[in-house]
């Protein structure tokens, strides 16, 4: 039932102390990079654990700030890939990895898939994106190193996930939940029952959306099978940061790649076992581009009580929430400053808007609500229109889904104080 | 040539009530009123006795508000008499984007208002067929 039984049930003892000794080694790769050297990282001595909390955290501006390649520390030819965030107006968050890197990602998420019952003679199906996401590609090589016949459909087209589902007899999905639920809601409407449809489908993989135990409960009524939610995030490779295993309480976060820490976002003192707070993770094997200390803003408790299935490494409960204003829609990860510029790049409109995340059906849908700008108003109806579908289209251009948008009078919107008033989220999550 | 008011609103219940509010009981009569509905949104055309007066005082309340230009004729009240314009046009190519109409009281003629993006010379062009174009004032004149 593991993967790499030693690894994963090792004691705590020599864990933390794999921990130290790996924490140590990231420190001296990462003060070849740039950004760490103007930081002076290499006078900062780690003598135990919590020394961690001396070091300086990094956080997403930092990446951007050292783009393009302010965080790498090793010759450009070992690296061979890189991944990025998907904007295109502001600076992308580009992470790089070099052949080992590649080798111990593909590792952890191997490790993750055997941890809920994928073997060799699984057929697996992945619904996530391909690409600069991590998603598709991070579950692909896991999969093909554990030996699953994997079936690269990506996300999208339906109808085929479905006929491909059938077909080829898929055992594992990997999907985002609210996917997961409109695949329930068209095999509902055409009469389909997933039992019979797909006899040989035992677990999907949900992951790249924060979700709730009920959207979990109603995957797993519905089509009879086990779901299991995966945390990631691109800055840590993607999917493989922590998994849940077979008892689905709380998520192992692999603690020989990651140290991680739970701190106020406040005060980024360390939160009391048991208390929420944001998911600081530094990584301890990444050797292109090692970071320390990454505010994630995810919202997240410490799981300290030992887990019946015998893993040593730690969990962390369901992600509950953004310490900053973040949203992720349809699996995509879009800020507000992304709208924002583009509201600022449209003549015709105004600045002050308000986003509205509503659940259509199972689906995520975004509204924005923009004011006109009362000088740029010529009178007539097809000029409103045509700025409508250009903010539509630029829009969808940024942040990869297509939002409603509504025109309103000027000074009918709120002036917003804080995201608050920015994002109304009545999504069922 | 006379003046229209163009008025964006949103479609929505009470929208319509609080911007005649600028207006109304400010000694700004209105003349003509059309809606021009696009889903969520709608341009309120105004014909009114003071457009520019008119303007300023929505602008001030805030509203996003356009003067524009617009042809409007005389035309026979009788089932012909709007058939009359609309051959004109026809016949001259000119596209017609957006029109409204409306009868004067005890007199037997009715008001067509013509919004038309080209020609820039449209005043001449109907005048010449012998219809008269209307100014502000010769529309309040009525």
């Amino acid at each position: 039932m593991y993967w790499d039984q030693a690894t994963e049930t090792m004691s705590r003892d020599q864990l933390e102390e794999l921990q130290l000794k790996r924490m140590k080694e990231t420190l001296n790769r990462a003060a070849k990079a740039p950004f760490y050297q103007t930081l002076g990282i290499a006078d900062y001595v780690i003598k135990d654990l919590s020394d961690i909390q001396k070091l300086p955290v990094t956080t997403k501006q930092d990446l951007r700030d050292a783009y393009p390649y302010g965080m790498v520390c090793t010759p450009l030819q070992e690296i061979i890939r890189l991944h990025s965030s998907s904007g295109t107006t502001g600076i992308p968050t580009v992470v790089y990895h070099s052949r080992e890197d590649i080798q111990m990602w593909t590792e952890l998420v191997t490790r993750c898939m055997y941890m809920i019952g994928v073997r060799p003679d699984d057929v697996f199906q992945n619904m996530i994106g391909y690409g600069l996401f991590t998603g598709g590609l991070g579950l692909h090589y896991g999969a093909e190193r554990l030996g699953c016949l994997t079936i690269p459909t990506g996300p999208g087209n339906t109808k085929r996930q479905l006929k491909f589902m059938k077909e080829f007899d898929v055992s594992v999905i990997h999907v985002i939940p609210s996917y997961a639920l409109h695949l329930a809601d068209t095999l509902e409407a055409a009469g389909i029952k997933p039992k019979k449809e797909f006899p040989k489908l035992k677990s999907a993989i949900l992951g790249a959306e924060p979700h709730s135990e009920e959207t979990r409960a109603k995957i797993e009524d519905f089509f009879g099978i086990d779901a299991f939610n995966s945390y990631g995030l691109s800055e840590m490779n993607g999917p493989g940061v922590a998994f849940e295993c077979p008892h689905k309480q709380g998520l192992h976060l692999w603690e020989d790649a990651f140290c991680f820490e739970i701190v106020d976002p406040e005060t980024l003192k360390p939160t009391s076992p048991g208390e929420r707070g944001e998911l600081i993770v530094t990584t301890l094997t990444r050797q292109a581009m090692p970071i320390i200390r990454y505010r994630t803003k995810d919202l997240t408790m410490r799981i300290t009580a030992e887990c019946a299935c015998g893993r040593t490494h730690q969990r962390i409960e369901r992600i509950s929430g953004r310490s900053d204003d973040m949203m992720i829609l349809k699996g995509v990860n879009i800020f507000p400053i992304q709208i924002e510029q583009i509201l600022i790049g449209t003549p015709g409109v105004g600045r002050n808007y308000q986003i509205i995340l509503e659940s259509k059906g199972h689906n995520d849908h975004m509204i924005l609500k923009v004011e006109l700008d009362p000088s740029m108003f010529i009178g007539d109806i097809s000029s409103l229109e045509k700025l409508r579908a250009k903010l539509i289209r630029e829009l969808h251009d940024e942040i990869l889904i297509t939002p409603d948008v509504d025109l309103c009078e000027p000074g009918s919107i709120p002036v917003a104080q804080g995201k608050a008033v920015r994002v109304i989220d009545n999504r069922e999550l | 040539m006379a003046h229209q008011i163009s008025l964006f609103v949103e479609n929505k219940p009470g929208k319509l009530d609080a911007v005649l509010a600028s207006i109304i009981g400010k000694k700004i009569d209105i003349k003509a009123f059309m809606i021009a509905s696009a889903g969520k949104f709608g341009v309120i055309k105004l014909l009114v006795d003071e457009p520019f007066k008119a303007r300023e005082m929505l602008k001030d309340a805030g509203h996003a508000v356009a003067l524009e230009e617009v042809v409007v004729v005389e035309i026979r009240d009788m089932p012909q008499g709007i058939k009359d314009i609309t051959d004109l046009f026809a016949s001259k190519g000119i596209n017609i984007e957006n029109a409204y109409g409306f009868s004067v009281q005890e007199k037997p003629k009715s008001l067509f208002i013509i919004e038309t993006k080209e020609p820039s010379n449209i005043k001449e062009i109907v005048t010449a067929k012998g219809f008269k174009v209307l100014s502000d004032a010769q529309i309040y004149a009525l």
